[in-house]
């Protein structure tokens, strides 16, 4: 092996730029102090709920994940709006749309599987067909849909405008979900926190270890985000790429085929 | 601690995907930032 050789290995990765910034990484840190903090206090710190007992720990992970979910398919949505208004092609929105979809359905199953673990231990069963759960379910199921119509074929400006279209409908479902413990009769328990009045029904550090919580994976959520849609951008970047390369061969075969 | 089982599944399979998908998104993203150049990467 050459000294020339060793030098290139041992190099080459750090000379590249990746998809990490120093804000990113900031976020990163504060995320992973915060999630920490989270799994502590909620598994060892808090009280057990006189009616719950310890299964309320996997509230402060159930909720806050809901709560995410929405939020990310309120983002897509939001960009996709964007994406649908603007004139020129914003396939910057279009790739936020997309990474926040993509990790709303994540969080979207981490929500569906801690809330069938919680069902198994509150109600004796891991699935109802209760309302809020069958809801949450199809919303879950549209935005797989939204996921896979974002890699049909067509150019990056045709595929934002037709996902932009369902992102657009398929954030309605969202109230719908939330309000449906209200709208029909249902297992799950309304709101966890604010009850109709206005009135906090928690302890202080189980409210405190739910709030954290809602920000460490609201931090999670932001630097997932802003790393999938840089992933993105770079796929499309070597797609196009690609596509000027196939062009330019073709033109080539074209003139070659002329003389 | 009562139903101990279900509480650490939870907290184990929320943290362990999140942390898959970190793992994932950096092991792609340097994958893909290597085909990339740097004036290509608006962040920068």
């Amino acid at each position: 092996m050459s000294i020339d050789y060793t030098i290139d290995h041992i190099a080459t990765p750090d000379a590249v730029a990746g998809v990490g910034t120093k804000t990113s990484r900031g976020i990163g840190l504060l995320a992973l102090g915060v999630m920490t903090w989270v799994v502590v206090s909620g598994l060892f710190l808090t009280p057990a709920d006189k009616n719950q007992g310890d299964s309320v720990r996997i509230m402060y992970i159930h909720v806050p994940t809901a709560w995410i979910a929405y939020l990310a398919f309120i983002v897509t949505g939001a960009a996709s709006l964007i994406v649908l208004i603007k004139k020129k092609p914003a396939l910057g929105f279009d790739r936020v749309a997309g990474a926040s979809a993509e990790v709303g359905v994540m969080f979207m199953a981490l929500t569906l599987i801690s809330g069938s673990l919680w069902g198994r231990l509150t109600w004796g069963e891991f699935w109802a067909w209760d309302p809020r759960l069958t809801t949450t379910a199809f919303m879950f199921v549209t935005y797989i849909g939204y996921l896979a119509v974002r890699n049909l074929g067509g150019s990056q400006q045709q595929r934002a405008k037709r996902s932009a279209v369902l992102a657009a409908l398929a954030v309605l479902q969202i109230p719908l979900v939330h309000f449906s413990v209200v709208l029909w009769r249902s297992l799950h328990q309304s709101a966890s926190i604010l009850s109709v009045d206005g009135d906090i029904k928690m302890d202080g550090l189980m409210l405190f270890t739910l709030f954290t919580g809602v920000i460490g994976f609201t931090l999670t959520f932001i630097w997932l985000v802003m790393h999938r849609s840089r992933l993105m951008l770079m796929r499309g970047v070597i797609e196009d790429r690609g596509l000027e390369a196939a062009i330019r061969e073709r033109q080539r075969d074209t003139a070659g085929a002329s003389q | 601690m009562k139903d101990a089982t279900f509480i650490f599944l939870t907290y184990g399979l929320t943290i362990g995907v999140l942390v898959a998908l970190v793992v994932v998104t950096l092991r792609r993203g340097s994958a893909l930032a290597r085909q990339v150049a740097d004036q290509d990467k608006p962040w920068l």
